[in-house]
């Protein structure tokens, strides 16, 4: 379970939102830029930063005890060309 | 998964057929257009007026409804184009006759702004080039740039903003690309990525600091949404969250020179901040 928080994509992504956590608030204490709708911007950014970390927690709660390449593996091939598909594609919607 | 497959209803078969879940994204670019409108002329309201009175004998080629306001029929083409999904399903070979609701659909699209719809059927065709032709780096390009003239086009061609026209080349290449590498769909990867990361170099010629700001508080989570569904898009989320805030960084520390492209080219980038229309309390 520890693995999964020291996957190398778990801590590249923790890495980025923390980048944000501090620049955000930092940006904003400090008036560092100037802009009509600099106000709006900023409570954008931390409705996003809320939704962020909800997600990386829930990303962290669904995996949990999964073996972490989970992470790094993407669309497994048996997929539906799009969503609203009843039945799995048999053609790659790709190169092979 | 439920035991009994419910046969969806004729509202929702319509919905589900037409795809109109793709309404977010596209009036999304409406509201764009919109918040544009005051800009080209202080008088435009999206309720009326006609962006093209400027054009000469063209106008009618544009809007040949000359009298109707173009921001009501770019948001009513938003809903008739969406003919075009049967028609795609049609040329995937999922339906056997294109239905003539769609015909006609498209049919009013065009009646409504000729020039636009022209454009966002060019787009379309090219994002079938890759089906059509072949799957390669190139075609696969050409499909994100069709993207791009599908639901960015009414900002083009309706809103008239021009100076978007290669921010928005990088970031359909970016968008359409971390999506073609998370569904494994690009026969080549590293091209794919290399795409990508030009969306980022590219944001600070053309933005300034609190643009690129919103731009990463707004791409990030929108991007993430599938990873959090499905946890196996997790890489490419944690790819585009650190790389938009290292952006975030450089917007920071370039925020005196920014956009670049004006520094070389002043007036390259028009002024394009709308009056507020409501002012915030304090």
């Amino acid at each position: 379970m520890a693995g999964n928080w020291t996957n190398k994509w778990v801590l590249i992504l923790i890495v980025g939102i923390l980048i944000q956590a501090i620049i955000y608030p930092t940006a904003w204490t400090l008036q560092l830029f100037t802009h009509e709708y600099f106000p709006d911007v900023f409570v954008i950014s931390l409705i996003s930063l809320i939704i962020q970390i909800g997600g990386f927690l829930t990303i962290m709660i669904k995996t949990k005890g999964m073996d972490p390449a989970i992470y790094g593996q993407g669309r497994p091939f048996q997929h539906k060309l799009r969503e609203e598909d009843e039945d799995v594609a048999t053609r790659k919607p790709t190169f092979d | 998964m439920e035991e009994q497959t419910k046969e969806p209803g004729p509202v929702m078969k319509f919905i589900q057929d037409y795809r109109m879940k793709m309404l977010i994204p596209e009036l999304l670019v409406v509201f764009g257009v919109w918040y544009f409108l005051p800009i080209l002329d202080s008088s435009f309201n999206p309720l009326y007026g006609n962006v093209y009175t400027g054009f000469g004998i063209f106008q009618y080629l544009f809007q040949p409804l000359f009298f109707l306001p173009s921001g009501l029929l770019v948001f009513a083409v938003a809903f008739t184009l969406h003919g075009i999904y049967p028609l795609d399903n049609y040329h995937e070979g999922k339906i056997p006759e294109l239905p003539k609701a769609a015909v006609i659909m498209i049919v009013i699209s065009f009646v409504l702004l000729p020039v636009l719809v022209f454009f966002q059927m060019v787009g379309y065709y090219m994002t079938e080039m890759t089906e059509f032709i072949s799957r390669n780096p190139f075609w696969e390009r050409v499909e994100s740039v069709g993207d791009l003239l599908f639901y960015a086009g009414p900002m083009f061609f309706v809103g008239l903003q021009w100076w978007l026209l290669i921010p928005v080349f990088f970031l359909s290449q970016g968008v359409d690309g971390i999506h073609k590498i998370a569904h494994h769909e690009t026969s080549s990867e590293k091209i794919t990525w290399i795409f990508y990361f030009l969306w980022p170099m590219s944001m600070p010629f053309f933005f300034d600091s609190v643009e690129i700001m919103a731009m990463v508080a707004l791409s990030i989570p929108a991007f993430a949404f599938y990873s959090y569904i499905r946890p196996y898009y997790t890489y490419v989320t944690a790819v585009h969250t650190f790389t938009f805030a290292v952006l975030l960084i450089s917007a920071v520390l370039l925020a005196p020179l920014l956009p670049l492209m004006n520094i070389w080219f002043p007036g390259f980038i028009q002024p394009h901040i709308p009056p507020r229309v409501i002012p915030w309390p304090f």
